[in-house]
């Protein structure tokens, strides 16, 4: 255990290493950052004077250890617009986006599950019938689609819940419906196939043949086994989930990260968008290894000792 | 054409079972196919946005750009107070939102099937190098995997995309780019099962080229699975480009895009709600008809995928 944890660390220094270089080459791409930030009357030695203090007259990889030895100690700049520490206003919207996510997960679950199992317990039958219609429509709409029915319906006609902001568990609910959807189709069909594909296997047939009820193997045998590729792909949902919250944040006017990525990129104010993805790679690797040590946990199978 | 020329020529048995069984597998295939109701409409529903892309300019009843400060949010021929001639309606500016869905077609799909040729050609180039090379090859390329991975796919794309100049071929390069992944790690992992079968080692034997054993003999075989990912990823590429012009952040705003639409008739929800939901609906009807063909061809091509 030991062993496989330190290998894991030393693969995601790498990869937040890799990662770093993306972040850096993405303001390289952007252009030359002093036009963005000289006033207009600003003299040609104005310029040279900005770019000897922004580091910009120096070689590339020279630009980029230095870029590097500031972000490991969290300093990725001030923000262009607001003057603040990029990190620091990232860090401050961080919570929400996670509070986003995390109910999402939770709806995306209490969906799929009882949807998935029900439809494996009962192939073709009215509710699998049902599952499979929810799960094509779930990956077919677009989530800024999805928010604003919701708005329209429950915001605008029924005036059950507010529409935008953030404040209680309310202003949660419809944000975590719209990002929660298209985990729960994904999630609820592959654990209809993975169920049926470990009631179909030799140990379900001996439970079977000891006589135990369907509902009771389903539960007790077949869901242990049929959890392995589910979180599996947990690690591509929670990416796929902070994709969606840049989205769904947008929709709802929901001050969580991923709006202020939006502002930050119309405003082009680059070292917030670096801040941002730095702190987004650091939260997927490190629920990436979550999921492995889980995964090595649910399933005996896997060595985790490296 | 080939196939039915092949047919004609085979003779005619007596029996008319006979004759069924002689039909080719496609055509029983294709047969077997069009009587699913659910297929005959995607397919329906996708041809018809192709021609909409297509053949634009021809068939859009009135200019996509053309506003009118008399005509501004019309609603749809369900609706009351529906003008003649625009059964869509209108949106804020008074364009007509038909014309603006026909041109949106356009972005759509080059955006869908463009960013789905560069994922492609990068994924299975860098799957099938790593893929049969193996070693420090493999251990790169998957290690580049690895770190493009670490970063969400729409969130690369976003960020790619406000950095560079805002152009239609930009977003299907950035969207092309940032998506190569789940191809290379589909095409590793077959090749790597295919290259150790007897007729690769068999075509090595007889003095092959590595050059010759990739195209000629792997990439066939791993054909059918590239074929599935991307009629499935059409359909992602579509919502996220949708995705893009909704946040902004895509094509130029005066380009027609559906995304760039819904967001256009946020601000108007409660009053004139068919801004926003028209051109929503027609994103989620051709991603629907993109998947259900999509499953359909992955059950005909590999069952057991």
């Amino acid at each position: 255990m030991g062993t496989f944890l330190a290998r894991r660390l030393i693969f995601s220094a790498f990869v937040l290493l890799g990662v770093s270089v993306i972040v850096f080459g993405l303001l390289r791409l952007s252009g030359d950052p002093t036009a963005l930030m000289l006033p207009i009357d600003a003299t040609e030695e104005d310029e040279i004077v900005l770019r000897r203090a922004l580091g910009l007259d120096e070689p590339l990889p020279v630009q980029y250890l230095t870029f590097l030895s500031r972000a490991v100690v969290g300093d990725f700049g001030t923000s262009i617009r607001h003057r603040q520490p990029a990190l620091q206003m990232v860090a401050e919207r961080i919570p929400a986006t996670l509070e986003l996510a995390a109910l999402s997960f939770v709806v995306a679950l209490l969906i799929a599950l009882p949807l998935g199992i029900f439809s494996a317990l009962y192939p073709n039958s009215f509710i699998d019938r049902l599952s499979v219609l929810m799960a094509l429509v779930g990956q077919a709409v677009p989530t800024f689609l999805l928010g604003i029915i919701l708005i329209l319906v429950v915001s605008v006609q029924l005036q059950l819940l507010p529409a935008f902001g953030r404040g209680g568990i309310e202003n949660l609910i419809l944000p975590a419906l719209t990002l929660g959807t298209y985990s729960a189709a994904f999630i609820n069909r592959l654990l209809r196939s993975s169920i049926l594909e470990v009631l179909d296997t030799d140990f379900i047939r001996t439970a079977r043949a000891k006589g135990f009820a369907n509902r009771y193997i389903v539960i007790r045998h077949a869901l242990k086994n049929a959890a392995i590729p589910v979180i599996t792909v947990m690690g591509l949902q929670v990416s796929a989930l902070l994709s969606g919250s840049v989205v769904t944040e947008t929709v709802f006017a929901y001050p969580g990260a991923g709006l202020l990525l939006v502002q930050a990129l119309g405003n082009r104010d680059f070292p917030v968008v670096q801040a941002f993805v730095m702190v987004i790679a650091v939260l997927v690797i490190i629920i990436n290894l979550v999921v492995d040590v889980i995964y090595g946990l649910v399933d005996p199978r896997v060595q985790i000792t490296g | 054409m080939a196939e039915s020329l092949q047919q004609t020529t085979v003779p005619q048995l007596a029996t008319p079972h006979a004759e069924r069984r002689t039909r080719p597998r496609w055509q029983q295939n294709l047969f077997a196919l069009l009587y699913d109701p659910v297929t005959l409409i995607s397919l329906i529903v996708l041809t018809a946005v192709i021609v909409m892309a297509v053949a634009a300019p021809v068939l859009t009843p009135h200019d996509p750009e053309l506003q009118s400060l008399r005509l501004r949010t019309r609603p749809p021929f369900w609706l009351m107070n529906n003008e003649p001639g625009y059964p869509l309606g209108t949106d804020a500016l008074g364009r007509d939102i038909l014309s603006r869905i026909i041109f949106g077609a356009r972005v759509s799909m080059l955006v869908g099937i463009g960013a789905v040729i560069i994922q492609g050609t990068i994924g299975v180039l860098v799957g099938l190098m790593a893929g049969f090379f193996g070693g420090w090859i493999d251990t790169v390329l998957m290690r580049l995997a690895d770190i493009q991975q670490a970063i969400p796919f729409l969130i690369l794309a976003v960020a790619v995309a406000a950095v560079v100049d805002q152009s239609l071929l930009n977003v299907i390069i950035v969207l092309g780019v940032a998506g190569w992944v789940p191809y290379g790690r589909v095409v590793r992992a077959e090749v790597l099962s295919v290259r150790e079968r007897e007729f690769v080692t068999a075509a090595r034997a007889l003095g092959s080229s590595n050059l010759r054993l990739i195209f000629t003999h792997i990439l066939p075989n791993v054909a059918a699975s590239i074929t599935v990912i991307s009629t499935l990823t059409i359909s992602t590429m579509i919502l996220a480009e949708a995705s893009l012009s909704f946040l902004g952040l895509g094509v130029p705003p005066s380009t027609p895009t559906w995304g760039g639409m819904v967001a256009a008739g946020r601000d108007y929800l409660a009053t004139a709600a068919w801004v926003s939901i028209i051109p929503g609906i027609a994103i989620f009807l051709t991603v629907l008809s993109i998947n259900l063909l999509g499953d359909k061809l992955r059950a005909l091509l590999d069952p057991t995928l």
